[in-house]
């Protein structure tokens, strides 16, 4: 059986202007991402190889609408992305930052943390979601990540790497989202840490249904983990398999 | 076989936590390194990795620490031929030591720069600190050529720069060029890349390396990815809980791990001949290093998959094994 497509990428060029500093204005174009075309499936995993500064993470702000200016068509669910607001977009799309000690704000306990996601969580959806519920699925999701109940009340500094990562994937699938996009999720982690972490993501990408974009420099870590895998070579993709 | 540059003997470090409390994080290190000899440390993160770097450059507050044992080092270049930079009281001496002999490059580049100086000042500054006679021009241009030899563009531009105006990948090189302005004999790198983007890490790697090797300097590379510095030194130490539990040459002991917890730790890195299975988890955390009772048996027992009985009450020697040592009862003849 063939699975329904989530994702699909048409032909997306995508240029940042690069200032002059001395004459404060737009001297050119520099073309990061080159008629980027790709398909992905509901449920699977797709890997996006590439060294750095190639537009790995660009492909990420785009799905994002992080950066909304490009030509070409990005069509998650039937859905030209350009037709969708960032609330609808953020329904079904989710992201994990490359780095977990930046992503988590020193100040705020883990709890506040997780509150505003669920708050951001009822605005999506009209405040016409039950609270209960929310909590009752944090409560569930901590204890499948084997994070103890009392992190809530602990600031990100005293976490350490693998639980903070931990967290940041908390947040982003506390959303139910369908696609989470994960940019180098481990390269800052101890090698046991990543171990855990990749398990984890096997086991909830099957638990939620969830379907992944895996960004990483790593190549047998791509084939490890990735159905699929694209190569991007300075903004083209130069494999695909 | 080359002289030694440093060695530490049976050396035991621990944190003053309260009156009554003690964090005993290095217990018994015996690490030996050569001239022109690249050496990686490598452990997770809170093995006491850092704690042995800094306690090495006599960098820690001397009231937060007990130790015993002996780190020394054995320079060609300062009259005294062994030096014990743990009992150095006087500050100017070490300094010099500091920097022109062994000199470091930390885990964080922007912690170890000063923020309110222009970046291109601080390379002076270390180069003014070995050589004081130096005219001005002169500075400049070995300035310059040291910028230029981290591979960083726009020289002029960088020179004018705050760090907090740079990258990670910038400042790392910056600190880099500051660590080995004066040539040392031995440098040490913390972490020199996990601050860095991914691919920058390898770029980081060849340029430390280049220098070494070009200068004829020794290597201590501190890291807990085996993976990605096999290829750059001649000889490994694995630490856990601050007791080195495996030693040996670098692709040997990459390519046959005996120690069970090195085992583990390198069965743990993904690839494609695993997919589809999970990976080896290391169950279990690593003792309180506070407490003496977990230092009379095998300090790796509450997370081994291969103990036998004698591990519960018993603490392991090295055992030679092929061409690698280990702490570990399973290979005691
Ligand atoms: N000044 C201090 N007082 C008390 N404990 C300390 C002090 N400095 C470090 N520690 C503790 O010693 C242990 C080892 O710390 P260290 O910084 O050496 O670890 P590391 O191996 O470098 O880890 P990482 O990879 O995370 O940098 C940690 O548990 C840490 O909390
Ligand atoms: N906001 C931006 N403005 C200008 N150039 C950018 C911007 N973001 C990224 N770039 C450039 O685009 C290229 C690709 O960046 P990125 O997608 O972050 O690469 P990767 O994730 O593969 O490291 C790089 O050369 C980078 O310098
Ligand atoms: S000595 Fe025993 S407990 Fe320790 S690593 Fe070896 S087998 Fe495991
Ligand atoms: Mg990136
Ligand atoms: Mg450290």
């Amino acid at each position: 059986m063939k699975n329904s497509l989530l994702l699909k990428f048409d032909s997306v060029s995508k240029s940042y202007p690069v200032y002059s500093s001395i004459l404060r204005r737009v001297m050119s174009r520099k073309l990061v991402l080159e008629k980027i075309t790709f398909e992905l499936e509901e449920g699977k995993v797709l890997g996006v190889l590439g060294a750095s500064g190639s537009g790995k993470t660009t492909i990420a702000k785009l799905i994002t609408k992080i950066e909304e200016e490009y030509s070409g068509r990005i069509i998650l669910n039937n859905i030209n992305i350009k037709n969708m607001t960032h609330k609808e977009l953020a329904k079904n799309v989710s992201m994990v930052f490359q780095n977990p000690y930046s992503s988590l704000n020193p100040k705020h306990k883990i709890r506040f943390v997780l509150e505003e996601r669920i708050n951001q969580y009822a605005k999506l959806y009209n405040n016409k979601i039950d609270n209960y519920e929310i909590k009752e699925h944090i409560l569930e999701l901590l204890n499948y990540m084997k994070l103890p109940a009392e992190i809530l009340s602990c600031y990100p500094h005293q976490l350490s790497g693998g639980q903070k990562q931990r967290i940041a994937i908390l947040c982003a699938i506390i959303l139910k989202p369908k696609l989470l996009i994960l940019d180098e999720p481990l390269s800052s982690l101890d090698i046991s840490l990543q171990a855990q972490i990749l398990n984890y993501l096997i086991d909830i990408k099957q638990k939620y249904n969830l379907t992944y974009i895996f960004i990483t420099h790593d190549q047998d870590l791509a084939e490890y983990f990735c159905d699929n895998i694209i190569k991007i070579n300075k903004g083209v993709i130069c494999e695909n398999n | 076989m080359d002289k030694k540059i440093l060695e530490s003997k049976n050396y035991s470090l621990s944190y003053k936590i309260d009156n009554k409390k003690k964090y005993y994080i290095l217990r018994n290190i015996n690490i030996e390194i050569f001239k022109k000899q690249k050496v990686a440390l490598i452990g997770e993160s809170g093995s006491g990795k850092s704690t042995f770097a800094y306690s090495l450059l006599n960098l820690i507050p001397r009231d937060e620490i007990d130790f015993c044992g002996e780190i020394n080092f054995y320079s060609d270049k300062i009259c005294c031929k062994k030096k014990f930079l743990l009992n150095f009281s006087d500050e100017d001496e070490l300094n010099h030591i500091r920097g022109n002999h062994i000199s470091i490059i930390f885990q964080d580049p922007f912690s170890a720069l000063n923020p309110v100086f222009i970046v291109g000042k601080q390379v002076e500054e270390m180069i003014l600190n070995h050589n004081k006679k130096i005219s001005n021009d002169e500075l400049h241009l070995k300035t310059k050529s040291l910028l230029k030899s981290v591979k960083l563009q726009d020289i002029d531009i960088v020179y004018k720069k705050f760090p907090h105006q740079l990258s990670g990948g910038q400042l790392q090189r910056i600190c880099i060029a500051t660590s080995i302005a004066n040539i040392p004999e031995l440098l040490i790198a913390d972490e020199p890349t996990t601050s860095l983007d991914a691919q920058l890490r390898v770029e980081v790697l060849d340029l430390i390396n280049s220098f070494v090797k070009k200068n004829y300097m020794s290597l201590l590379l501190i890291t807990h990815d085996l993976n990605i510095v096999k290829d750059y030194v001649d000889y490994v130490y694995i630490l856990y809980a601050g007791e080195i539990l495996e030693h040996g040459h670098g692709n040997v002991l990459s390519k046959n791990p005996l120690h069970p917890y090195t085992q583990l730790l390198i069965s743990a890195y993904p690839d494609k001949t695993k997919k589809g299975k999970l990976l080896p988890v290391i169950e279990g955390q690593m003792p309180n290093l506070t407490e003496k009772k977990f230092f009379t048996r095998c300090i790796f027992f509450n997370r081994c998959p291969k103990k036998i009985e004698k591990c519960n009450s018993l603490v392991p020697d090295f055992y030679k094994a092929g061409d690698s040592f280990v702490k570990c009862f399973l290979y005691e003849k």
